[in-house]
């Protein structure tokens, strides 16, 4: 409440974290969602994505400046803001307050678990394994029923507080503004949410059926 | 819904009456204070039923021979209320879990025992009345006023387009009752965020027409500490709030225009 502030350093931070969600951080989920989906053309249609996108020019730059350094602010000033927070859905179990406490739960998740899959996956390729990771280090580590169970709720923790972070970076920046369109709003990212989630599962069940559960679904019901 | 003025004999008012003694009663349960330093503790109060009760009428019996459920007289339960219409915001005080207006909530529609505690987002005074010197300094820090005093006659102001004035009217409704701030998952009694009232009056004021001049130092000031980058769009505020303002649309314009403001100054665009 001191009347001196340093102007608008800690709003300067609020926006970026807000800003970072959205852009790299949330479109490199969308493109690294597509470029995995090749997993659904199984192991040899995934091994040579992930040779071609390890060839691109600038990629260590790329990694650093556009994924590392990004997610890591949104993570550590992420934590920073949640840990201010005193979440009260016990006694206001409004849709949007329970939304809001899921988004801080989904966020804490969400980092544990891209630490996790990174460090398991592009580090260890770079730095132990020596060579790209194959479709084959992925079905390995994904046999252990724990490494799968981190991964399924990786995926939805990851795929929600995008969708509904969406939504919250709408009204912070005042691009949606009146309650009707608020709310509209709210319906399409939790229609967004259900899509990526899908489409995250079914990569994931690319690598541990042998088959995109999509694909599998398809041909019971379709008939193949 | 259906009435509040019904017979105390028929027994089909809402809210389950725990009385052993065959009448009814309204139990009351205060979680007390006697001073800003001092530990809570909590009391019980039973009263006869009467109906058309709310929850100030009540602490107002209790204070006519205030002894607790057991017989034991106590000092009359503090509180703070002015209008008993809902439009001074005094009595705010969470009841039942909820934060409101004790004069509004009425003791036919609540479930008993009724619980009142003080709204733990401010600093308690005593029992139920809490200060809310923080929201009257943030009024204060963000110019929430139209500047008019000069040394001289400034004639008659503006015409105003009577749809945005009716539009301001319900910003103006805001009685400063700091529902807003306690329902906020974003608030402690301890950081600095503003909350929903404070923003609402920045948009009230800086769609005004004369209000308008000071708009640059109304969103400065909510850029600094504890100012709308703290609001986390829990929405609470807007379910809350007694006078039904649309927050979470002030909260979303103030955004805005604070994002234009500081694209403005750190760009030049």
């Amino acid at each position: 409440m001191t009347e001196k502030v340093e102007t608008g350093w800690y709003f300067l931070l609020r926006r970026l974290h807000s800003l970072t969600g959205i852009v790299p951080i949330g479109g490199f989920l969308l493109f690294h969602f597509f470029e995995n989906a090749s997993a659904r053309h199984g192991a040899e249609a995934f091994n040579q994505t992930v040779l071609k996108i390890s060839e691109m020019p600038y990629i260590y730059v790329m990694e650093v400046a556009v994924l590392l350094l990004p997610i890591l602010f949104h993570a550590v000033f992420g934590l920073f803001i949640t840990a201010s927070s005193r979440p009260n859905v016990a006694n206001y179990g409004y849709a949007r307050n329970w939304a809001y406490f899921f988004q801080r739960v989904s966020g804490i998740i969400a980092f544990a678990y891209i630490a996790v899959h990174v460090l398991t996956t592009r580090a260890w390729a770079l730095f132990i394994k020596g060579s790209a990771i194959t479709f084959a280090d992925m079905q390995s580590m994904l046999n252990r029923p724990a490494v799968l169970s981190l991964y399924v709720l990786g995926i939805i923790a990851v795929t929600y507080h995008f969708s509904n972070g969406l939504w919250s970076f709408s009204i912070t920046w005042g691009l949606v503004r009146t309650a009707e369109g608020q709310r509209r709003l709210a319906a399409a990212t939790m229609g967004l949410f259900a899509i990526l989630c899908a489409v995250g599962l079914d990569i994931l069940s690319a690598f541990v059926l042998n088959q995109s559960m999509f694909a599998r679904l398809a041909s019971i019901f379709l008939g193949a | 819904m259906s009435d509040n003025a019904g017979h105390s004999s028929n027994g089909h008012h809402a809210g389950s009456v725990g009385a052993s003694s065959g009448s009814r009663k309204i139990r009351v349960k205060v979680r007390r204070q006697d001073g800003p330093d001092t530990l809570p503790y909590w009391q019980e109060f039973e009263l006869p039923y009467a109906p058309g009760h709310n929850v100030l009428s009540v602490l107002m019996e209790i204070r006519k021979n205030p002894v607790d459920i057991t017989g034991t007289p106590v000092e009359p339960v503090v509180w703070e209320s002015n209008c008993l219409e809902e439009v001074c915001g005094a009595c705010s005080m969470v009841i039942n879990g909820r934060a409101r207006q004790g004069c509004t909530a009425l003791i036919d529609k609540l479930e008993q025992p009724i619980v009142l505690e003080p709204m733990n987002k401010f600093p308690v005074l005593r029992d139920l009345a809490v200060d809310r010197t923080r929201m009257f300094d943030n009024l204060k820090r963000v110019k929430a006023w139209v500047a008019i005093d000069g040394s001289y006659a400034l004639g008659p102001g503006p015409k105003q387009d009577p749809a945005e004035a009716l539009e301001r009217y319900k910003m103006s409704t805001c009685m400063s009752c700091g529902v807003c701030l306690q329902v906020c998952p974003q608030v402690s009694v301890d950081n600095s965020f503003v909350g929903a009232a404070i923003i609402n009056q920045v948009r009230l004021f800086n769609s005004h027409p004369t209000g308008a001049y000071q708009s640059g130092e109304r969103l400065d000031a909510l850029m600094g500490e504890g100012g709308i980058a703290d609001c986390g769009n829990a929405q609470n505020c807007v379910q809350a709030c007694p006078k039904k303002i649309p927050l979470s649309e002030s909260i979303a314009e103030v955004g805005f225009d604070v994002t234009k403001r500081a694209l403005r100054k750190f760009l030049g665009a």
